[in-house]
């Protein structure tokens, strides 16, 4: 697998690069070995996360949430080919609409959200660049702090990024309109609505 | 300025002298005497106890290393927290009665945050993202809008804890850390132990379970050993390469005890250069709980305005990191 063309995003575990393959606009992302840690920890992270990955962008898509589709994986290189996904990152639309445009479109974020966690799909960084926005349908990427999980604190703390990432923007006062798209799609989601309060209140972040 | 510093959040009560010589610390004396419990882990009234007998000794041989006369210091700094209830207010009382006996104003210091600026006064790291790793702490701490902020932490017990615990059950002497690392280097096979990270933040117990059991299994404990540093140091680096890549950071600092360990500060050199960053360590006794770390902040935080009054000086045992106003930033 060829990682030519453009680098679009370093990460702390994985290298974003923007090229063509067979034809199509692709991202090819890679977890580039890291040379701090004993070789066995190494491989074994690398391909278990890039194996992970691929699982959890597959199974978003058949919760019905739009993510870039999956071309190739490698798992031996830990490099995945994807679908270049057009659309602009959240928070800029967010900043670039009016009050009732915003609404709408956090609305719909809830209700994508609903969607990934009834099927017990944990994104883990939900923040404004990884929704991408285009035409009003909300498209996730980046998958890499993701995981299948069942628990009801994992969905809330999941949220709760998001809440936190509308906050450092200073829309934490739209927040509710995420709650309410999340308990349109998803009304039995009402205790990870509940559990966002409380860890709210732990205050890490706050 | 001179300031004399007293640092005793858990085992080890300390004294020191320091002055600020423009804008540098010069550490003109650094005692500290550490509470080694004959079995069983730390126990916060014993441990009290130790301080208050010691504290007062430790403090006359800080003032007469330095070499200067009680009646020079215009400062007294102490550990405010978080740490053990007892052992903060044994120390929190020896700093009162010396600021009211020497007519001179006290501070109360966060115990994380001296840890992260002895290491900014004394390495030559700026702007650095802390990996602070101690018996009872294990923090990723950086100054992120406008506060000392714990970007990732530890979910249930501090690194320093666990290798303690560990080496109970198998007879190493207190703090395990240093015995462990000697029999690690003599390991050569990586064993399967859960390795847990969760975004920035790491969790351990998993670890002394599963330790506990390759031991029982039969393993060979110079393996076992080897395999906790390898496992538990490559998550601290993890989420350390985290947190500098979501604040765009390039530092990379160390603190706490456990910093101590060359396996820990190689991996997280390694990291840093890897990412084209730079990694600093403060010398040992200043990477320990000592009062010249505690000295060093109390002056800063006195130059950039903060006064105290005696009843602000409650010692608050979860004292947050980024509780704290940080004005002289």
């Amino acid at each position: 697998m060829t990682t030519d063309g453009k680098v679009i995003g370093i990460g702390a575990e994985a290298k974003l690069y923007l090229t063509t393959w067979r034809g199509r606009k692709v991202i090819i992302k890679q977890r580039g070995p890291k040379g701090y840690r004993h070789r066995d920890i190494d491989t074994r992270l690398r391909q278990g996360r890039t194996k992970g990955e691929g699982r959890l962008l597959a199974l978003a898509r058949l919760a019905g949430v739009r993510t870039p589709i999956i071309y190739d994986i490698d798992i031996k290189a830990c490099s995945i080919i994807m679908e270049h996904l057009d659309g602009q990152p959240l928070v800029e639309v967010l900043e670039a609409s009016g009050k009732k445009e915003r609404k709408a479109i956090l609305r719909t974020v809830g209700r994508e959200v609903a969607r990934l966690h009834k099927a017990d799909i944990v994104h883990g960084d939900l923040t404004g660049a990884n929704m991408l926005v285009l035409d009003g349908t909300v498209q996730f990427v980046d998958f890499g702090l993701g995981s299948q999980s069942t628990e009801v604190e994992d969905k809330g703390v999941d949220l709760h990024v998001l809440q936190e990432a509308l906050k450092a923007v200073n829309m934490e006062d739209s927040y509710p309109e995420v709650e309410r798209g999340y308990l349109t799609e998803w009304p039995s989601g009402k205790d990870v609505v509940e559990r966002v309060k409380e860890i709210a209140k732990r205050g890490r972040y706050a | 300025m001179l300031c004399l510093g007293i640092e005793g959040t858990a085992h080890s009560v300390g004294a020191a002298v320091v002055s600020d010589e423009k804008g540098r610390a010069r550490v003109l004396s650094n005692i500290i005497q550490m509470y080694r419990p004959e079995d069983g882990g730390i126990h916060p009234r014993e441990a009290a106890n130790h301080h208050a007998e010691n504290v007062v000794p430790v403090i006359q041989t800080a003032i007469s290393e330095a070499k200067v006369g009680p009646s020079e210091l215009e400062l007294v700094a102490f550990s405010q927290g978080p740490g053990l209830g007892p052992c903060l207010r044994t120390v929190a009382t020896a700093a009162r009665a010396l600021a009211i006996k020497l007519g001179i104003p006290i501070i109360g210091v966060n115990h994380c945050i001296a840890h992260l600026e002895i290491g900014r006064a004394t390495t030559g790291a700026t702007d650095p993202v802390m990996l602070y790793v101690s018996g009872g702490n294990t923090q990723v701490i950086t100054f992120f809008e406008k506060r000392y902020r714990v970007l990732g932490e530890t979910l249930d017990i501090g690194l320093g804890n666990l290798l303690d615990k560990f080496g109970r059950e198998y007879g190493l002497p207190f703090p395990a850390g240093p015995a462990l690392e000697k029999k690690a280097a003599s390991g050569t096979q990586l064993l399967d132990m859960p390795y847990s990270v969760k975004g920035m933040d790491v969790s351990f117990s998993g670890i002394l379970t599963a330790a506990e059991h390759l031991v029982t299994k039969g393993a060979r404990m110079e393996d076992v050993c080897f395999t906790i540093q390898e496992v538990t140091f490559a998550m601290l680096t993890e989420v350390t390469e985290r947190a500098m890549a979501y604040t765009k950071k390039s530092e990379v600092l160390l603190g706490g005890g456990v910093a101590q360990n060359s396996r820990l500060k190689q991996m997280v050199d390694t990291m840093a250069r890897e990412r084209g960053g730079l990694s600093f360590v403060p010398e040992g006794k200043l990477l320990q709980d000592n009062g010249a770390m505690i000295a060093w902040t109390g002056i800063i935080m006195h130059k950039a305005g903060v006064r105290m009054a005696v009843k602000d000086t409650v010692i608050d045992q979860r004292f947050r990191t980024d509780d704290v106003e940080v004005s002289w930033r």
